[in-house]
């Protein structure tokens, strides 16, 4: 019989902190490598809160809860989740705009072209409807309705994928328990000492009940302050708020729950409202509705920050207002000596298109991917930073697109980013789909085709051209394929039952009829 | 830039492969001639990849019209003699070895049941190297493929007729060709002007010489470093059983690429003259061969640039194809395609600086794979052999390989030809195998799994047993038309 050799496999690890990156890493830990003999524990401290961040999701999360194997109906009920199609950014690209960024397709290629780029034709003649209206998660979004995604390619259904928008705290105490149940052993503490080996590994962490913990290995989930990758093995921090100014947040729930007269609008989509120094955000849960402010303390007070924001609520508080502060930025070794730092240790870029949770899942995935041994070789440490590095320059990108596309000259905070200098890789992004409609074209990473176009188009990026192969196309067959696929999106939108109303049906069915569509690590639809 | 004539110079493979699709794509727009000026460094046959199928289904193109005119045969695999060590070779296959189960890749799997004493070799899980290996072909059934079997494939083809075939399409299309007395005078190209002909735009697929790409930016060429410098060609008859495959097999001096086609064989002898003098060279030929051969001079290296302003260079015009050439047709294909895709409709600097960073890109991604052969051989008993065991890896080749050999992991990076699982095939292939197994495979039931990699080896022989010969189905492929 045949036998393969033990090799020095990681025999015990520490995660530090609890929160969403803490126990989504127990979590997937759990299901990987408890059950190969590491031993895993998770050392979190009642005494420290945890940041809420990215209430709003993506829709990679459904493909991380199905590797877990996570059953969604009771995830829903035990998250207070609901479904979400995409993001509505309002005020961004000038006051009184509006655009949502779906988790979707516009229309389809017609010969291997871009719908964009026929839609730009017939928009620059002045013939075409907006380019919303021929996008069925967009449309679905407008009138608060929801479906689950076909996988049938030729079903109009299979042009989108959706997310949740999750009370993270729920979430966290949920995969606490999954995680608990599969054997990893959670400690109460909060750490006082560190000590490294020779090499500067760090061999043991000691808490303030005076028990001492070693480990092979340590994922510092601490947040920001990052107890291990910066306070202990001084990392350092790449600091990007030059092109992410925003550095404050306030956060406050309203009541919400579903199931009163305002359930007709109950939206599966987040709000992104643009205000005079940051944005506002609006998270519409079973239980309540997630608010915040993101804000630059440059050009905002605190108090200004809490004024504007409890101006712009549509319902009671239910708690005090939290503030947070932050510096935009990344680790610059996400993963160091036998350390990897997971969420807002490794770095942060700010809530605005709920990339939070999805760089914690990116990371988590990578660590199982590249998972070491005691002997931490130094390739696929570089090849996991390599990774993840490339991760978060394309989302940075993206981001900074939003803050800088925008005619707006209302507010000092406005004039400065739309002024500001932007990476050259951003500016020759922006130049390509401003000659032609051309969007640069990459595989590894989050945010494809169809999002620079929604945010190009939806903050007045308009290009002066477009693709030249949309001539070879006659007139008449642009515009019939066009007007199928509106009429197809007008239909199909028209045909789905309201958001509440699917919600609502979905957490009562019984759980053998619930059946949620297979996931991807993907944004949009098995079509795109 | 409001482009409405394309002028694309040379009478080559490239030439015409770029007259057929910008002519599919624009000639209702856009005048496109080509001047036929002779091109005398075109290969006489081409080993291609499996886009040529992907390019013909943009052209609408027939693959048995395709077999007919060019005295084509399929391609399964390269066939890699003594390139590790005399007296050893390998093959890789077009497509990917094995499955990957769980999420996790297939190579891992192997990896593991040879840590643990298993001495099956990597191609026995792939289809087409062992197909090719008995000369077999035939395409799979649907229930082979329900049962996740593939069999993708490339074709061999004749250069000249294939060109012939190609300026029919695009003749046919409305493209002019413009030989004669034109085509034979001194070309230079002035401030985006070229004397003979007046065009908005020039596509310039004069071969390596690259004479308008060279007017417009002298000099601007990267050496790859381990290039041979010299061909010699000639052509034998072709065996009575045809193989599906490319062999390159690799010699004191250099190597030697063999191209198989219905009627004949397609011989190329590369070497470096600094090593190996003509004479020398002619003289080891002619042991081999008593047939004519040809020498031709080959410029190795790529343009960084291969556009500039309103020029852009194609085929042998922008690189060689990589070390081994594996690649030229394709990158012609790949080059032309992404012009279309940034076809500059205004003025902007955008489009030329977006498709020289993709093609830089796709072109060291390229090189690299094809370096591999080199980079792993154990040969050292030449001056060839041992300064290129001295040439410094570039680094994030020499990542990949430490990558590989510690975890049997793939570096995957942007604009990739070769897929992850045929980098994993390759490294394989040379005996590379990773130090570790994969930690998410510990405590795996190692009965079951090798059962499941029974079952597919058994699977694919039974499908390879049932195959006709390559040289019989091609003889009934042909005959069906």
């Amino acid at each position: 019989m045949l036998e393969h050799n033990a090799d020095p496999a990681i025999r015990s690890l520490i995660i530090l902190g609890g929160g969403t990156s803490g126990w989504m890493t127990a979590a997937a830990l759990a299901h990987f490598f408890v059950p190969r003999g590491v031993q895993v524990t998770l050392v979190e401290s009642e005494a420290i809160g945890t940041v809420g961040v990215g209430e709003a999701t993506l829709p990679h999360l459904r493909f991380f809860n199905q590797t877990l194997g996570i059953d969604e109906q009771e995830f829903m009920r035990a998250t207070g989740a609901s479904y979400k199609l995409g993001i509505e950014f309002s005020n961004w690209g000038k006051q009184g705009d509006s655009y949502i960024h779906p988790f979707g397709d516009y229309g389809q290629d017609i010969k291997g072209v871009a719908f964009h780029h026929y839609w730009l034709k017939q928009y620059l003649q002045g013939k075409a409807h907006p380019i919303d209206e021929y996008s069925l998660p967009i449309m679905a979004a407008q009138q608060n309705k929801f479906l689950f995604p076909s996988s049938d390619e030729r079903s109009i259904l299979s042009t989108f994928s959706y997310a949740y928008h999750i009370d993270a705290g729920l979430y966290a105490r949920y995969l606490r328990n999954y995680s608990e149940a599969r054997g990893v052993a959670r400690q109460e503490g909060k750490v006082v000492s560190v000590s490294q080996t020779d090499s500067g590994d760090i061999k043991s962490i000691t808490l303030d009940n005076g028990k001492e913990l070693a480990a092979d290995m340590f994922i510092d989930c601490s947040g920001f302050r990052g107890v291990l990758i910066e306070q202990t093995l001084k990392t350092g921090y790449e600091d990007w708020s030059h092109w992410l100014p925003c550095n404050r947040a306030v956060a406050v729930p309203t009541q919400r729950s579903i199931g009163t007269e305002r359930s007709a609008s109950f939206p599966p989509y987040t709000k992104a409202i643009a205000r005079d120094a940051g944005w506002q955000w609006r998270i519409p849960l079973q239980h309540r509705t997630g608010n915040g402010v993101v804000y630059c303390s440059d050009f905002c007070s605190d108090e200004q920050a809490l004024d504007a924001l409890l101006k712009n609520l549509d319902a009671p508080t239910t708690a005090d207002p939290n503030f947070l502060r932050f510096v935009t930025g990344k680790r610059k070794q996400a993963w160091n000596k036998n350390c990897v730092a997971i969420g807002l240790a490794g770095g942060f870029l700010e809530p605005l298109e709920s990339t939070s949770i999805y760089l914690i899942q990116i990371a988590i995935m990578k660590l199982v991917e590249f998972f070491p041994d005691r002997e931490f070789d130094a390739a696929p440490r570089a090849e996991f930073n390599r990774q993840l590095d490339l991760e978060y320059d394309r989302v940075r990108d993206f981001l900074i697109l939003h803050y800088h596309a925008t005619q707006r000259t209302d507010s000092e905070f406005w004039n400065h980013c739309r002024t500001m200098k932007i990476p050259d890789e951003l500016a020759h992004k922006m130049e390509l789909f401003r000659a032609r409609g051309h969007v640069v074209q990459y595989k590894q990473g989050l945010f494809l085709e169809p999002s620079w176009v929604a945010v190009y188009l939806g903050q007045g990026v308009i290009p002066q051209a477009f693709d030249a192969r949309v001539n070879a196309v006659s007139e008449r067959d642009c515009a019939a394929l066009m007007a199928e696929t509106y009429n197809l999106v007008a239909r199909a939108s028209g045909d789905m039952p309201l958001h509440e109303k699917f919600l609502q049906h979905h957490l009562q069915v019984p759980a053998a009829q619930y059946a949620s569509p297979k996931a991807r690590m993907s944004l949009y639809g098995v079509r795109t | 830039m409001n482009i409405s004539s394309i002028a694309i110079v040379g009478d080559s493979l490239a030439a015409w492969t770029a007259a057929a699709i910008l002519a599919k794509h624009f000639a209702q727009q856009i005048k496109i001639c080509v001047l036929e000026i002779p091109v005398p460094d075109d290969a006489s046959a081409e080993s291609a990849m499996p886009s040529l199928r992907e390019f013909h289904r943009l052209l609408n193109i027939k693959e048995r019209e395709f077999f007919q005119a060019t005295d084509a045969t399929f391609k399964l695999a390269t066939h890699y003699r003594d390139w590790l060590r005399p007296s050893h070779s390998y093959w890789l296959g077009v497509g990917d070895c094995g499955m990957s189960l769980d999420g996790v890749e297939f190579q891992h799997y192997a990896n593991l049941l040879h840590q643990c004493g298993d001495s099956t070799a990597y191609d026995a899980y792939s289809l087409t190297v062992q197909a090719a290996r008995k000369r077999k072909f035939n395409p799979l059934s649907n229930s082979q493929q329900a049962a996740g079997f593939q069999l993708p494939y490339a074709m061999h083809l004749d250069t000249t007729s294939y060109k012939q075939m190609l300026r029919g399409y695009a003749t046919a299309m409305g493209v002019t060709a413009i030989g004669g007395e034109l085509a034979q005078t001194e070309l230079t190209l002035e401030s985006g002007k070229l004397r003979q002909l007046q065009a908005d735009f020039f596509i310039d697929c004069t071969g390596a010489a690259g004479k308008l790409i060279e007017n417009l930016a002298p000099g601007d060429l990267v050496q790859d470093g381990l290039g041979c410098d010299r061909r010699l060609s000639w052509i034998e008859p072709s065996p009575a059983d045809i193989p599906n495959y490319t062999t390159l097999s690799a010699h004191a001096y250099g190597w030697q690429k063999t191209i198989p086609l219905r009627s004949e064989v397609h011989q190329h002898y590369f070497y470096n003259s600094e090593f190996l003098s003509d004479a020398q060279a002619l003289e080891i030929i002619k042991q081999q061969t008593t047939e004519d051969v040809q020498l031709t001079n080959l410029h190795s290296g790529y343009r960084p640039n291969p556009w500039v302003k309103n020029c852009l260079a194609l085929g042998e015009a922008a690189n060689g194809g990589g070390q081994l050439g594996l690649s030229n047709l394709h990158l012609v294909h790949t080059g032309i395609l992404r012009f279309i895709e940034l076809f500059p409709s205004v003025e902007s600097p955008a489009f030329a600086l977006e498709y020289n960073r993709l093609t830089a890109l796709e072109y060291e991604r390229i090189a690299h794979f094809q370096q591999l052969p080199f980079a792993l051989s154990q040969r050292d008993e030449s001056n060839f052999w041992r300064v290129n065991k001295m040439h410094p890896l570039p680094a994030a080749l020499s990542h990949s390989i430490d990558l590989f050999k510690q975890r049997g992991k793939i570096a995957g990076h942007e604009q990739e030809t070769f897929s992850l699982p045929s980098w994993a095939a390759m490294f394989l292939a040379n005996e590379c195998w990773p130090q570790k197994y994969d930690p998410r495979l510990t405590g795996i039931k190692l009965e079951q799994l090798q059962q499941h990699t029974a079952a597919m080896k058994t699977g694919i022989q039974q499908i390879v047993n049932a195959m006709p010969s390559h040289t019989e189905y091609l003889q009934a492929y042909l005959k069906n038309a």
